[in-house]
């Protein structure tokens, strides 16, 4: 999967299933701060991140990533 | 899509009203027992009789290896699916007065009736969070509202299920998942009548109502909170009691 299509994916994710608003998803938005991720968010984000490019984050991995950019590297590297 | 709806102890007594009323309402039953598979397929059939449809799905809620082994199983064969509705409602008692309490009785009853939440639980309301719905009704009783002689474990048992209801209803509400309790008092049921042919005292004497209730009373409720009415219930603990409390 090219990195456009993981940010496609990733972006359509947040504000499809996560329901952040469009404006605020930038590579450089913070997860928490920015977008008000939840620890709940982050579960779904992992199951999300399993079902859609197939590799299971560790349990507590998507909580340390800081940015939107972090995401995308991180599936990135593991995927 | 068909709306899945597992019922844990539904081979009979409330568990098995339970089945039947939310197959009627148009769930596809996963219907859960530990052992006696003759009652299951009796509770199967009358779900099948009532217009529904049920699938059997033994394993013994007091063992993690067993719950995932199972939900891994019907997983990997629902790869589209997931279960929308839990129940549980399994549950044993155990009754001792404190002092001739034997340690095994209360983890057993700890086990069966609380760790059973939680395994469960978790490994259900994954597929509720990625579907921004879902129904958990959790099982409690009277006996952990009030306390009775003799039921320490299945009153802490049943009143931790409490707490855990109200903090998990509050965890997943913002995914639209409602989490409650119900809290029968004296339902005639299959624990009930072997329990007064053990000799435990027959309290319909002190019911308001002059008499026990009935598992279909408390399937009723289960199915309304079920139901898409119940939209906007959660983290409250409902007690069906004929007025006892």
């Amino acid at each position: 999967m090219t990195k456009q299509e993981i940010q496609e994916k990733v972006n359509t994710f947040m504000t499809d299933r996560l329901e952040f608003e469009p404006s605020v998803i930038k590579p450089e938005a913070e997860l928490k701060r920015d977008l008000g991720m939840t620890s709940l968010d982050a579960v779904e984000t992992a199951i999300f991140i399993k079902r859609t490019f197939g590799f299971q984050p560790e349990r507590g991995a998507i909580k340390t990533l800081v940015t939107i950019q972090d995401l995308y590297d991180f599936i990135e590297k593991n995927g | 899509m068909k709306r899945y709806a597992l019922i844990t102890g539904a081979s009979r007594g409330i568990g098995r009203a339970i089945a039947i009323e939310l197959a009627k309402d148009g769930c596809s039953i996963l219907l859960n027992y530990k052992s006696n598979h003759a009652a299951a397929e009796e509770a199967k059939h009358l779900i099948e009789e009532a217009g529904g449809e049920a699938e059997l799905m033994p394993f013994d809620v007091s063992q993690p290896d067993a719950i995932n082994a199972a939900l891994d199983k019907w997983f990997a064969a629902h790869p589209d699916d997931y279960i929308d509705v839990l129940v549980n409602n399994a549950g044993i008692v155990d009754d001792e007065i404190m002092l001739m309490m034997e340690p095994e009785q209360w983890h057993r009853v700890i086990d069966v009736n609380l760790n059973s939440f939680f395994y469960c639980t978790r490994r259900v309301i994954e597929g509720m969070v990625m579907n921004h719905h879902g129904r958990v009704v959790n099982i409690s009783s009277i006996s952990g509202q009030a306390g009775f002689p003799g039921q320490i474990n299945y009153a802490a048992s049943k009143s931790a299920i409490i707490g855990a209801t109200k903090s998990l209803a509050k965890e997943l509400a913002p995914k639209r998942i409602t989490v409650n309790a119900v809290a029968p008092g004296v339902i005639y049921s299959d624990m009930q009548r072997e329990g007064i042919a053990r000799g435990i005292k027959d309290r319909t004497d002190e019911i308001p109502m002059h008499r026990m209730g009935k598992p279909e009373e408390v399937a009723y409720l289960v199915s309304f909170l079920c139901s898409n009415r119940a939209d906007y219930i959660s983290g409250q603990v409902i007690g069906i009691n004929g007025a006892v409390l």
